[in-house]
């Protein structure tokens, strides 16, 4: 290990400082040892297994939310949600008392996970639970899995989780080799990475500034040091978080629904006789003029979506062609701009409410 | 394949077990055919300048030994193939860019032929081996070698075969005739050697990147950020380099070789010629063995030595890329090195061998080592004309402090690497009669922790080592 004495040592030069000071134990050293030691430095981290220790606690503010408003409602998503409705329009315009649960940069990974732990979880769960999605988002189970997302999931769970890791295993069986997956689960210390990263982060932070000069050096730091990543490198970063496209045309609908977790969600909204509706945003138009037209692949696995859904008594609502969604209410992606809002909100209910109100109640439990 | 991944990890496993079940003759087949995969990895037609230099040098070799041989002309034809080969990839674009831009200056507009080609990894280490190899044999160092498996497995060995260090054929081939055993002394070392090269590849050199790659990316910048990014750089492209070093002595010693060393603390170094003692000794050797002293080292007069030093250094920089930025690099250290001869001169042994003394010189070296490191990552010559003449206080307040929060984390991630100079060169004398009590428990401790280190702390993007380019 020592470069010094390793110079001394060179290849061809058999009596050197390393040798020496290792031949006297290595007369003493066997292999039994020397397994030992190898097992001791690699298997050595691996003994830090329990979930306790590297897993977030649980977030138990949205339970309470819930449990003080006590919603007729729930609205669950990711940042399509958080950007399209206003909750003080909403409850105006509905008459009833909804929640939002917007969580960006979320996938159907997280809301199942908020369905059962956070919505089911109630002892007066509300009568409507509204999941809005894009695309083939609700059979990615993968989508915002990656290390990136580990945290906010962790905050969501409630202990081991065995539903939810064994969906997530099969798709990691799919795109992560299999070294990989070897070493996250062997190596399950190294989930606190980022919490690590940032405790040194913090340290040369506080060696260097007084306290109220902190977040300014570290905003500074931040402005001058934006990452900057290369396509490469986002490629990975992205292929890691499962940050993957939301319209492969190669994606069906029927292969992959079972493995994903929109059963499981159907199943946590079932036995807590929640009625489900799921609502496929429209993305930003490409211009004002051109009238947005559904990919056919898209067609039909909305179609194909729609049909599983009906048979289990959960409802969707599609905008994606719908004129009046139009150019006008995006920013420069696929979110509302914060002054449209409003109207946003008020379209969104004209949408639902038929639906809503036409509905059966949930059914009874067995 | 790179050797920070775990496809390396499961490659080096799969190699190990099954080389320890054969024979030295099998144990070399297997080697040239597990090179090649390995090679092959980055780019196949990698393979073909690469068995070029392989079969031209080993036939030159043996034909060396002919008794009725031209001698000269054999070695001249050898090294001519293989600095031929190297031009081709290598240089060639700096040339014909250089000489188009020399014509255009004299309004001779001629267009030149340009080859877009990439150049394959490891082609300086692996020509430079096989000269040295050459040489060796004419020089009647070592005998030619009659085996050819024996040969390729010298030429391709995989731990060292994109990165060096560069090996002589007197040691190297030598244990490649030899059977080879694995004691478990040498099975631990080796894993204390991976482990204490992965951590310096993926926990210091790449995280440190971040803050280098970003300053250098970033036009405008101020004093004390420029010089964090050289502080940054100047710890990365040590931790990186000898991190892949490590990491192939540590892959060649759980194969029964020992390759040579190529570092030892060069930032410690009190002169810049005992940076080049330190740095890259593979290499620096090679030149010194191979071109300075034939050239007549500092045996001739003042100026004869000084023209030798500044072609060596010439050389040396452009060994690491062909840009003018290296070149300057190289250069910077011949000037340094005559100033450094011309101050030893006029002061004749009067300054005293104290630690204040002997701190300063560390200090200032150090000091010298980062400017040539800035000389070394500023491929814009323009730009680091801009950077050179970059005033202190005209910088930002918020940038001063910027910097002092980047240089902490350098120097926090950086700590292993001085603890690691701490231990070798004071606290190893210190616990020297403990010492074979402390191997027992201290290496494997240690070495765990570096390997929770790597899990705990390594950097969210891990790039290809530095020195692949060269």
């Amino acid at each position: 290990m020592s470069d010094r004495s390793d110079t001394q040592q060179g290849a061809a030069v058999p009596t050197t400082v390393e040798s020496g000071a290792s031949a006297e134990p290595g007369r003493r050293m066997t292999w039994l040892h020397a397994i030992g030691i190898a097992v001791f430095i690699f298997c050595g981290p691996a003994l830090f297994r329990s979930h306790d220790l590297v897993q977030q606690p649980f977030d138990n503010k949205p339970v309470k939310l819930l449990q003080r408003l006590r919603p007729d409602c729930v609205l669950v998503g990711d940042s399509m949600l958080g950007s399209r409705i206003d909750p003080v329009t909403m409850d105006a315009v509905s008459g009833m008392t909804c929640a939002l649960l917007p969580y960006p940069g979320s996938g159907t990974a997280l809301w199942f996970l908020v369905s059962k732990n956070v919505v089911a979880a109630q002892t007066h769960p509300p009568r409507w639970m509204i999941i809005f999605f894009r695309d083939e988002q609700l059979t990615i189970p993968g989508h915002r899995t990656g290390e990136r997302y580990r945290d906010g999931l962790e905050m969501c769970m409630q202990g081991d989780e065995p539903l939810y890791q064994s969906i997530l295993a099969f798709t990691r069986h799919d795109t992560e080799a299999w070294t990989e997956r070897l070493a996250d689960d062997f190596y399950i210390v190294q989930r606190k990475r980022k919490d690590w990263q940032k405790k040194v982060q913090y340290g040369a932070l506080k060696a260097v500034a007084a306290r109220p000069e902190r977040a300014d050096v570290r905003d500074a730091a931040a402005s001058i040091f934006k990452p900057k990543y290369s396509q490469a490198e986002k490629d990975e970063i992205a292929a890691r978080d499962g940050e993957i496209s939301l319209d492969l045309e190669s994606h069906e609908f029927a292969e992959n629904v079972a493995r994903s977790f929109l059963p499981a969600i159907l199943e946590v909204a079932r036995r807590s006789h929640i009625r489900l509706l799921f609502y496929r945003v429209k993305r930003r138009p490409r211009d004002s003029h051109t009238p947005a037209v559904d990919k056919p692949h898209l067609q039909k696995y909305a179609q194909e979506l729609r049909e599983y859904l009906a048979a289990r008594g959960a409802l969707l609502v599609d905008e994606t062609t719908d004129p009046e969604v139009s150019f006008a209410y995006y920013s420069t992606d696929d979110h509302v701009q914060e002054s449209m809002m409003v109207p946003y909100t008020k379209l969104f209910w004209s949408k639902v409410r038929p639906l809503l109100e036409s509905a059966p109640p949930a059914s009874l439990p067995p | 394949m790179n050797f920070q991944s775990l496809d390396y990890a499961v490659f080096l496993i799969l190699v190990f077990s099954v080389y320890w079940c054969l024979g030295r003759r099998w144990q070399n087949l297997l080697l040239i055919p597990v090179s090649w995969v390995f090679y092959g990895f980055i780019h196949p037609w990698f393979l073909l300048p690469f068995l070029a230099t392989t079969v031209i040098d080993y036939f030159v070799a043996i034909g060396l030994e002919s008794p009725r041989a031209h001698r000269r002309w054999l070695v001249a034809a050898s090294v001519c193939s293989n600095l031929g080969l190297l031009s081709v990839f290598k240089y060639y674009g700096f040339f014909v860019e250089n000489v188009a831009g020399l014509l255009d200056a004299l309004h001779w507009h001629i267009s030149l032929p340009v080859l877009e080609i990439i150049l394959p990894a490891g082609i300086s280490f692996y020509t430079f081996q096989s000269i040295g190899y050459v040489v060796d044999v004419y020089r009647g160092h070592v005998r030619a070698c009659r085996s050819l498996v024996d040969y390729a497995v010298f030429v391709a060995f995989f731990p060292l075969l994109v990165a060096g260090p560069i090996q002589r054929a007197g040691d190297f081939l030598v244990q490649i005739q030899r059977p080879r055993k694995l004691e478990p002394a040498q099975f631990c070392s080796a894993l204390y050697l991976l482990v204490w090269g992965v951590f310096k590849k993926v926990v210091i050199a790449d995280t440190v990147a971040i803050t280098a790659n970003k300053v250098f990316l970033a036009k405008d910048i101020s004093f004390p950020l420029l010089w964090v990014g050289v502080l940054a750089f100047c710890i990365q492209i040590y931790a990186d380099f000898s991190a892949y070093t490590d990491i192939a002595r540590g892959s060649a010693r759980l194969l029964g070789f020992e390759l040579s060393p190529n570092f030892n603390h060069p930032y410690l170094a009190q002169s810049p010629s005992d940076f080049w003692r330190r740095w890259h000794i593979s290499l620096s050797s090679w030149i010194r063995d191979y071109i300075y002293i034939p050239l007549g080292g500092s045996r001739g007069t003042p100026g004869r030595t000084t023209l030798n030093l500044i072609i060596v250094f010439f050389l040396t920089g452009l060994w690491h890329g062909a840009s003018w930025n290296f070149v300057f690099w190289g250069l910077y250290y011949a000037l340094l090195t005559l100033l450094y001869r011309l101050a030893e001169r006029l002061l004749g042994g009067r300054v005293p061998d104290r630690w204040p003394v002997v701190l300063a010189r560390v200090l200032l070296m150090f000091a010298l080592t980062n400017l040539g490191w800035l000389i070394f990552r500023e491929r814009d010559l323009g730009q680091l004309g801009r950077d050179l003449v970059l005033s202190p206080f005209a910088a930002p307040a918020m940038d001063w402090m910027v910097a002092k929060y980047l240089g902490m984390l350098t120097l926090i991630y950086s700590l292993p690497l001085w603890l690691h100079a701490a231990w070798d060169l004071k606290l190893r004398q210190v616990f020297a009669e403990r010492e074979r009590a402390l191997f027992v428990w201290l290496n494997p401790l240690v070495a765990s922790l570096l390997f929770t280190g790597i899990l705990l702390l390594r950097s969210d993007v891990s790039g290809d080592f530095i020195y692949f380019q060269f």
